[in-house]
Order: structure tokens, then sequence, then C-alpha cells
């Protein structure tokens, strides 16, 4: 008899909670922004995700693609408000359709300190 | 001494050297050839035909794998260079036009996620055929391709239009993504 054991998460579909063509950097800029979904979802997310102490997952598959401005306003400012190693550490990430997007955003978490 | 007599003198030479050898051959060598073939005999013959055929298909077989591998690899490489291309195009047609319409957004992130996928299986297929070089060399691609998509849609984008700076930046990015490209298609082509 085998059994497996899963690490509890959170999860985000980005295309079905947030949207399919994600758009600009800031508000101002534009519909579905990154820093719109940084405030409504991303955030909200990563807080519950604390205060549980689960993992949270984020599925980027679904979408017509990311800009990197939406990428670096969205994760970059998660990492400048809790920190790189703690944002790198919670979130697990999923894109089957761009397997290089996974390390831009990694790129952009870690970067956030320097700013 | 006419050109006819030279001849005869040097053929009366060889001859006698010729004879001198003979004489000499049978006085001090012996060589006998066995008759009877014993089934060590057979069995060593057979066994030296065997292992020439293996090492012969063996590597046959290994020389034409390599190739084949290098061929998919060097396809794979070119597949990139055009997903470049296109990406450039889309680009600089942006750039003409002076403005980034949603259309325009919409086709370059496609392109980039052409190109971005173009390089990934190529960083998968090297790692593969067990090319520790080649995967090197295609994670310092990832790298200028993340610097590339990030001087394209990063800053303002896609709310500004390019300025001159940013379409300078990004010709030099693109221009170091070709070079690695052909620089490993290069050296595939030189092991």
């Amino acid at each position: 008899m085998t059994s497996t054991i899963q690490t509890p998460m959170m999860k985000i579909n980005l295309a079905k909670e947030f949207s399919e063509i994600p758009g600009p950097r800031q508000k101002n800029e534009g519909p579905n922004s990154g820093e719109e979904f940084l405030e409504r979802i991303l955030q909200p997310a990563y807080d519950a995700a604390v205060a549980e102490g689960v993992q949270l997952f984020i599925d980027l598959d679904g979408t017509e693609g990311y800009a990197t401005s939406f990428l670096e306003s969205a994760f970059g400012s998660l990492a400048r408000i809790y920190g790189p190693d703690a944002v790198l550490k919670r979130l697990e990430f999923k894109s089957d359709e761009e397997p290089y997007l996974i390390d831009e955003i990694k790129i952009y978490i870690s970067e956030a300190s320097a700013k | 001494m006419t050109p006819g007599m030279r001849s005869a003198v040097f053929a009366i030479l060889g001859l006698i050297a010729g004879l001198l050898l003979g004489y000499f051959g049978r006085q001090f060598l012996t060589v006998e050839l066995k008759k009877d073939i014993g089934l060590g005999d057979v069995l060593n013959f057979t066994i030296t035909l065997i292992f020439a055929f293996l090492l012969q298909n063996y590597l046959q077989k290994r020389f034409g794998n390599e190739r084949a591998e290098k061929d998919h690899i060097i396809d794979l490489i070119k597949e990139s260079l055009v997903a470049l291309r296109e990406t450039r195009a889309s680009f600089t047609a942006i750039v003409d036009r002076k403005r980034i319409d949603p259309a325009d957004e919409k086709s370059l992130l496609a392109y980039l996620r052409n190109l971005s996928n173009s390089l990934s299986i190529l960083q998968e297929s090297v790692h593969a055929c067990g090319d520790t070089n080649g995967e090197a060399a295609c994670i310092a691609i990832r790298q200028l391709y993340i610097g590339y998509k990030r001087i394209l849609t990063g800053g303002n984008f896609p709310s500004k239009p390019y300025s001159m700076k940013t379409f300078n930046d990004a010709e030099k990015a693109s221009g170091q993504i070709s070079l690695e490209l052909n620089k490993m298609r290069i050296q595939l082509n030189r092991k």
C-alpha cells in the first residue's frame, strides 16, 4: 500500500481568477494591471497563506502572455513588501505553456531587495 | 654511358641483389606453412571475425547517433533564430508605428512566448544529449532572453511608445542572442 503526503497549499489560477489578458504595470495605465492583481488577489492570498502556514501555488497558464511590467509590478512589489526570501519560500509556480516564465518571476522577486 | 647501357647495368645490379637476398634468406630464415588447421585456430579466427564485426557496428552506430543528435540540436538552434527574427520584426514594426496598439501588444507577447519556448526546448534537448558545455551556453542564452524581454515589455509597456534608447538596447540584446546561438551552431559543427 502506498500513500502520498501532499503539502497543504492555497491556489491562484491567474487566468480564471483575474484575467486571461494581463495588462500593464499600474492601474492608471490600463485594465488588468500588475498593481491591481497584487492588491486584489495576490497580497490577500499571500497573507492568508502565511496565516494558515501553507504554500501559495500560482497557476500561470491560460493567459495571452505576460509583460515584464505586469510581472515586476505584481511579484516584485510583493517582494518589496515582505522580503524576497520570504516570498520565494512561500510561492510555487506552474507554467507549462512558458517554462522560462518561472525563472523570470523569481529574478524579479530576487532583485526586489536591491530597490 | 648511354641511357640504354645505364638501364642494363641497373637491371644486372637488381638481379644480383635479388639473388643474394634469396640466398641469404634461405640460409637464415626458415618459414614453414602449417598444412593442418586445429580447432583452436578456427575458434580464434571466428572470434576475431565476430569481434571485428561487432566493433565496426558499435562505432558506426555511435558516430551515427552523435551525428543525428548534432543535426537535431542544429535544427532547434535554427528554429530559435527564426523565432528571434520574428520577435524582432514584430518589435521594429511597432517602433516604426510610434505607438503600441492592443493588437501589437498581443502579437509581441505571442512572439516572445514562442521564442521562450524554442529556447526552452533547445535547452532540454541539449541536456538530454548530455552536452554540459551546450547546456551552460543555453543557460546564458536564457538570461539574455529574459533581459531582451525586459527591454521590450518592461518600463511603461504597453502604455507608452518605445524610445530610441529602448530601440538601441533591444537591437543590441537581440544581436547578442543571435550571436550566442550561432556560436553554439559553429561549435557543434566543429566537434
